[in-house]
């Protein structure tokens, strides 16, 4: 008589288990097929883009060809209406011919053909599913005439961004993709009005822009080990002892700037990512001598002092950063962090260094 | 034709070019003959008259020498000839040479790798991420509430007010 009522709960629970089991790896499933849609399936589209930062809202339309991972491209071919300047105090000392020549050499930045690069690795999807909530959404709505599907990813940890990804049901591409602050405010977002996946028409547009689009290198960062960074260093790079909850590093990466090769220390909680930046070579002085036309750079630097170590605060568009100097090393450490948390991190290595 | 024989001789003779039988020949026969002797008479006072006329005329060479000679020494002593001269010379060359090529290597090293400036450097960095972050729509950079700068109010209603005001201004 008691092994029944047993037998029947115990089968209940197998059955609640591995149904949402299975509907929750349904939606980190999504989140692969997605990313594998990205880099495989072939298409052009208009979209549309609004970004907001402190510096203003920006809204523009931008032409995509996607033809396969290593062959995509996209350009601006129009900006709807005048930038927004919030940040009026970091505007309002320009001359109209500086704010013309700003505006000139924006323009002439985004006005071409730039690589665009879709890498998503394993690694941070599988992150995503451990630091966020995947919620899939039979949506049904079209966008640029797809049938979609939404999947949401939220935060598991404060002070981190939400993003809406809409996609077409039966490509898995991205139609449409909003970014919401830790405050729920809409930040960033595209949104395709046309797209084909006619493999004809792609395959007709690109012999035609082939000859418009003049392939960039790809920078060259690659990405190297400890022993590596160390050669380069020529002393170990420095970790934090702090990471904000759910990040990981990610790598280590080779970069070069003139006659300076930094270390990029590489930390993701698979959505947002913050780097160090370690660099034992020569860097002339803090004092710029580039003249004063540059938006928020050129804004006087706040310093704090973490112990005996002084520590510049930086904040440009919607990243946070601080630079310092410590046992021969120059650091840098930057990424979408609010500044309390990356502040920590810094603390962290500016300590571990005074305790050597 | 004795007299004919002796006419043919006195130009050499005037010239001092016959051998010396006949030479003696020819003076033998001036003693004896007035007219071979007005004749020779009469070459001599030719060639000085030639003389004469043709005498001015190495002056005139030695003149117009010694103008050039002039000129060119004034044209030696100009600013271009020594500069010219100073140049060419073959330690002058060698060094030019070899100051120009240390000044093509300066100039390629210090425009190639020289240490970047620490704004620069700053520019760099918040580049590498912002540019990822462009390409990839499965990366998010909007973690932090918008803030104006002036205010720099992460966390409160504070800067979102602000933001509003600044558009409700327009």
């Amino acid at each position: 008589m008691l092994t029944k009522p047993i037998s029947v709960f115990c089968y209940f629970t197998l059955i609640v288990f591995v149904l949402s089991s299975s509907y929750l790896f349904a939606d980190v499933d999504t989140l692969k097929r997605i990313a594998e849609a990205e880099s495989g399936t072939a298409y052009i589209g208009l979209r549309l883009i609004t970004m907001s930062t402190s510096n203003g809202s920006r809204t523009m339309e931008e032409l995509v060809i996607h033809r396969s991972a290593e062959e995509s491209y996209r350009k601006v071919v129009s900006i709807i209406g005048a930038p927004k300047a919030l940040a009026a105090e970091t505007d309002k000392d320009k001359k109209p011919e500086e704010r013309e020549r700003d505006e000139r050499s924006r323009r002439g930045r985004e006005f071409r053909w730039e690589r665009h690069r879709s890498q998503f690795s394993v690694q941070e999807i599988e992150l995503i599913a451990q630091n966020y909530a995947l919620e899939l959404r039979h949506w049904g709505e079209k966008i640029a005439g797809h049938q979609t599907d939404l999947l949401i990813i939220k935060p598991k940890h404060t002070g981190r961004s939400t993003k809406h990804i809409y996609f077409a049901r039966n490509r898995d591409v991205i139609l449409r993709v909003e970014d919401l602050d830790a405050a729920g405010i809409l930040r960033n977002m595209f949104v395709y009005n046309r797209i084909s996946f006619e493999p004809k028409a792609v395959e007709t547009k690109w012999k035609n822009l082939k000859a418009e689009i003049k392939p960039q290198p790809w920078h060259n960062r690659p990405k190297i080990t400890f022993a590596e960074a160390e050669k380069i260093l020529k002393k170990k790079p420095i970790q934090p002892t702090y990471l904000p909850p759910g990040f990981q590093l990610a790598g280590l990466y080779k970069l070069q700037i003139r006659g300076n090769r930094p270390v990029r220390l590489k930390y993701t909680d698979g959505l947002l990512d913050f780097s160090i930046y370690e660099t034992t070579d020569a860097v002339r002085s803090e004092n710029t001598n580039r003249p004063p036309n540059r938006g928020d750079r050129n804004r006087e630097v706040p310093v704090i002092k973490i112990g005996e170590t002084s520590v510049r605060k930086y904040q440009r568009g919607p990243d946070n950063g601080f630079g310092w100097k410590s046992h021969g090393i120059n650091f840098f450490i930057s990424g979408p962090i609010p500044h309390s948390e990356l502040q920590k991190v810094v603390e962290s290595i500016i300590l571990k260094n005074d305790k050597k | 034709m004795r007299h004919q024989r002796i006419q043919k001789h006195l130009s050499a003779y005037l010239d001092n070019e016959l051998s010396p039988v006949l030479r003696k020949k020819v003076e033998d026969h001036l003693h004896s003959c007035e007219d071979c002797a007005e004749m020779l008479a009469d070459f001599k006072g030719n060639r000085q008259q030639i003389a004469g006329l043709v005498h001015p005329a190495p002056s005139m060479k030695h003149a117009v020498l010694a103008k050039i000679r002039e000129v060119e020494a004034a044209q030696r002593s100009t600013f271009i000839h020594i500069f010219k001269r100073w140049v060419f010379r073959p330690f002058t060359v060698g060094a030019t040479a070899f100051s120009t090529l240390c000044f093509i290597f300066a100039f390629i090293y210090f425009s190639s790798s020289p240490a970047p400036q620490y704004d620069e450097l700053v520019d760099f960095y918040f580049g590498v991420h912002s540019e990822e972050v462009a390409n990839n729509p499965l990366k998010s950079n909007v973690a932090t509430p918008l803030s104006t700068p002036a205010t720099d109010t992460e966390d409160s209603d504070e800067g979102a007010d602000s933001l509003l005001d600044i558009y409700f201004s327009d």
